[in-house]
């Protein structure tokens, strides 16, 4: 067992040096988690709370007292960004994670077992994924009211049926293969098929998809705040800062400059990692 | 035969494919030579090398990962390795063709067939698109195919026909050499014995040389005159027909022979060969087939016996060699 | 001999767009325990169906099957897993056959888990047992199927359907994916098997030789049907049907002047889908007359144990 725990150890350690083949993906991971430390560590960086506000020193440019500038009510932009970001990627993250689980069981269920629970599933996904997702959420999002948690089941409910599609698909593929008629042959139980042969194998692609999912949802979440569905105020969050800023954007271009760059750089190394995971992922790629 | 003129001649052709897990020696140190209208076996098992010779012939060795080390390939007069792109082009699918194993990788899906096979006439000959498509015509005729198929898609075509087209389309600039990369092996048995016929007959009409790249010694016996048997990336034996079959002399060719279950005896108990082949990336020092061989002896753990003429045109490398003439 | 399978009238039709396949079709044998009986034929004549039809891995569309002396068309869940535990199958493919993601321990330990050995000392030490069995030195249990060669993994797909103790193994082309020297030790240790464990097996291949030279009985299945049945030595002796003639004509034999008279078909295999009535053979038939044309032909004995299904002989 020891020996297959090496096995195990080396496997990792060949998916980092394929990982970090690319110096943009050494990059991206980089900022990500510089990002992901200063916004966890915000209580103890930002130098202002998010709603310490004086109005007297509102619309300062960016010195060395408020490296980012004030907004209009006088609070420190920089902390504002540090505050608002737990409330971006958490909801980017948390969201992520529940629609990729819900979405995953549901697409393996029903690529496993086809017949008219799959014909139903996937009707519906078609009706949804029909509507442009940012329509879908806004959608969601104004017929339940304003709020965190209402922009978060938004972001949630757009995502399920991507990600059930995708299972489904790569279940269909392994459904086919011959090791699945084997263990059936052996018999393997429904359960342990898909919890032995089909989740391991189809857990790649989901990976990569997850990364690159987490990046729409911050998205689809900013935008929702931005419209001035999602996160209400006084709380900050980067797509609301982004709306809150906009009116004042000739004259005090700061105000969104860091809310925006913040949002910027995430998505950015989130989707390069997504890439660079795929081809450490993907064996044809290997050399 | 011996007096025929030579038409390809691989000298000391070696290739790596340098990855970056480590480099595998997939050819070492190979020659061999074709004189016009002969058929040449080339036989061994995946991962011999089999293949990388013959693309390196046509030039499609696809670099990186593959290096050519050492070598030279020369065809009338010159080396092919060495020649431009462009001029590879003059040559490939004109002067020497190749078909895979495969039909479908060599056929387009949204393409009718005829028109496939007169597009490769107007690559090579100067003549206008009505007289390639009478061409085209003709030459499906002549593989087996009625000329009014001309305007179907591949998959209107069975296995057998889509490997006929492919045939047509290799034959139809009337090439010198012929590169058959395991022709029939996807074939069921009684179409490729159709196959194999009309190869036989077009070979006898056209002239054409062909290297016939396989592991099944039945097609060896039914289709060529002179046979190589590579293993590990090197010649282990080369001879005539008669040579190889009758007078085996290097014991891999033996166990290949003895690993055959026979149509013809049925008590003959199979003796495989222990083991297997080597990495390629990882090959040992002396001779490549010690490990698995039966009489291998200290010194074949060494030195790398050279390839030996053991009597006019039958090579072999082996310092044991079984038997000869 | 005990007969340890029998099969009446089986068949197993598929719906397709293009109308029903008649994968196949009123097939009957029996087989004796110890046994080895070849099934051979060209690709799409059902013999991979009808193996699968056999093991219950596809139900069949109508006949029965007998398993020692019991009616197994229709079973319980219950009794399947039981009837699973003795009939097994080994694949053609050993690369698509094994869980990429399972090391060849995970893969022999699948059917003892699955079939309710708790214990996991004694399952380590029966995967070792069987990895013995097989000739898998110890020192592969943790790799991954990637890492072995063709015929390593196929030791390990034989271990996997030994582990549960089966007497009928259905072999679907077990050596076609591997080179030759690799495929005469695998269908020696098929061979070895057999005898160590009294085992019994269906054999489907498409290469003659190897069915030949593992075979006991020999049935050639052309489109879902039987042509021809008979004992190895017999069939090979005394070929009656075209078709087999035929067949037997067009392999290459790897031995100089060794070729016979070929016997060339015209065209190719027609489509397994709605046939028209009469001989599946006759379209490509060199003998075919008006009534091969209208009339299926019904298999009957032509000699002792010699099965045939034509209207020429």
């Amino acid at each position: 067992m020891n020996q297959k725990r090496n096995k195990t150890l080396l496997r990792i350690r060949e998916f980092f040096r394929l990982l970090f083949r690319k110096k943009i993906t050494v990059l991206a991971l980089a900022i990500f988690l510089v990002l992901v430390v200063m916004v966890l560590l915000a209580p103890v960086i930002a130098p202002y709370g998010y709603d310490d506000q004086d109005i007297s020193r509102a619309f300062t440019s960016p010195c060395r007292e408020f490296l980012f500038g004030t907004d209009k009510l006088g609070r420190d932009i920089f902390s504002r960004v540090l505050y608002g970001g737990r409330i971006s990627l958490s909801i980017g993250i948390i969201a992520t994670l529940i629609a990729s689980a819900v979405g995953i069981l549901l697409g393996a269920v029903s690529g496993y077992y086809g017949g008219w629970f799959d014909n139903v599933l996937m009707r519906l996904f078609d009706v949804l994924m029909s509507m442009p997702p940012i329509l879908l959420a806004i959608a969601i999002s104004a017929s339940l009211g304003n709020g965190i948690m209402n922009a978060a089941l938004a972001v949630i409910v757009t995502a399920i049926p991507m990600k059930a599609r995708l299972a489904r698909g790569q279940v269909l593929t392994i459904r086919s293969q011959e090791y699945m008629e084997a263990a059936i042959a052996t018999n393997a139980s429904t359960a342990q098929i898909i919890f032995r042969h089909v989740l391991p194998n189809i857990l790649p692609v989901i990976i990569v998809q997850i990364t690159l999912t987490v990046a729409g949802s911050i998205t689809t979440v900013a935008s929702l705040s931005y419209l001035g569905l999602g996160v209400q105020a006084p709380f900050p969050e980067w797509g609301a800062m982004l709306s809150a800023g906009r009116s004042y954007l000739k004259d005090y271009p700061y105000v969104i400059l860091a809310p925006g760059i913040a949002l910027l750089l995430t998505l950015f190394s989130l989707n390069v990692l997504g890439d660079g995971i795929r081809d450490a992922l993907d064996p044809r790629l290997k050399d | 035969m011996s007096e025929k003129e030579t038409l390809i001649e691989v000298k000391d052709l070696t290739v790596h494919y340098v990855l970056h897990s480590g480099t595998s020696e997939a050819v070492n140190h190979i020659s061999l030579a074709m004189k016009k209208g002969e058929t040449l076996g080339l036989v061994g098992e995946t991962g011999a090398g089999k293949t990388t010779v013959a693309l390196s012939i046509m030039g499609l060795l696809p670099v990186p990962p593959a290096q050519v080390k050492s070598g030279e390939i020369i065809f009338e007069g010159q080396d092919i390795l060495k020649l431009s792109e462009k001029e590879k082009k003059k040559i490939r699918g004109n002067k020497i063709s190749m078909i895979f194993q495969d039909p479908m990788t060599a056929l387009n899906p949204i393409d009718r067939v005829g028109d496939q096979i007169a597009e490769g006439i107007m690559l090579h000959q100067s003549v206008s698109r009505k007289e390639a498509m009478q061409k085209a015509c003709d030459i499906m005729e002549m593989v087996g195919i009625p000329a009014v198929r001309y305007s179907e898609y591949p998959h209107q075509f069975s296995g057998g026909m889509k490997q006929r087209i492919v045939i047509a389309m290799a034959l139809v600039c009337n090439p010198e050499l012929l590169i058959a990369d395991e022709p029939t092996t996807a074939l069921d048995v009684t179409i490729q014995a159709q196959v194999l016929d009309m190869i036989n007959q077009l070979k006898k009409k056209l002239g054409t040389s062909i290297l016939l790249i396989t592991h099944d010694f039945g097609v060896v016996a039914e289709m060529c005159e002179r046979v190589a048997v590579i293993y590990a990336g090197e010649i282990v034996e080369a001879g005539t027909l008669e040579q190889i079959f009758e007078f085996t002399s290097h014991p891999y060719t033996q166990g290949l022979f003895q690993s055959l279950p026979s149509l013809e005896d049925s008590k003959a108990k199979l003796i495989p060969i222990p083991g297997m082949m080597p990495d390629p990336a990882d090959l040992p020092e002396g001779c490549k087939f010690a490990d698995r061989c039966p009489v291998c002896e200290e010194r074949c753990r060494k030195t790398l016996p050279p390839l030996a003429e053991m009597e006019p045109e039958h090579l072999v490398r082996c310092f044991r060699p079984l038997k000869a003439k | 001999m005990e007969n340890l399978l029998k099969v009446k009238q089986l068949k197993k039709y598929f719906d397709t767009p293009g109308g029903t396949l008649h994968a196949v079709d009123d097939i009957n044998f029996s087989l004796a325990a110890g046994e080895t009986l070849g099934v051979v034929g060209e690709s799409g004549c059902g013999k991979s169906t009808l193996g699968r039809v056999v093991l219950h891995l596809l139900e069949s569309t109508s006949g029965q099957i007998w398993f020692e002396g019991k009616d197994i068309t229709h079973v319980s869940r219950s009794e399947l897993r039981e009837l699973r535990k003795k009939m097994q199958i080994i694949f053609q493919d050993p690369y698509a056959s094994v869980d990429p993601r399972m090391t060849i321990s995970a893969v022999i330990d699948e059917p003892l888990r699955n079939n309710g050995m708790k214990s996991r000392s004694e399952r380590e030490e029966k995967v070792a047992e069987l990895m013995e069995l097989i000739g898998l030195a110890k020192r592969f249990t943790d790799y991954y199927p990637h890492e072995l060669d063709g015929g390593r993994r196929q030791r390990a797909v034989i271990a996997r359907a030994l582990a549960t103790n089966p007497r009928f193994i259905v072999c679907d082309e077990p050596v076609s994916a591997l080179d030759v020297s690799i495929q005469a030790q695998v269908i020696n240790l098929i061979m070895e098997l057999q005898e160590k464990l009294r085992l019994t097996y269906m054999f489907i291949s498409h290469d003659l030789s190897v069915v030949k030279y593992v075979s006991t009985h020999i049935m050639v299945m052309y489109l879902g049907q039987t042509v021809e049945y008979a004992e190895t030595g017999d069939l090979f002796a005394h070929p009656v049907h075209p078709y087999t003639q035929a067949l037997l004509s067009a392999v290459p034999i790897p031995k100089l002047g060794a070729q016979k008279q070929r016997i060339l078909l015209k065209g190719e295999i027609t489509s397994p889908i709605d046939p028209k009535p009469g001989c599946r053979f006759a379209p490509r038939c060199p003998r075919a007359c008006e009534q091969c044309h209208q009339e299926i032909p019904a298999l009957r004995e032509v000699a002792d144990g010699h099965m045939v299904a034509c209207h020429m002989v």
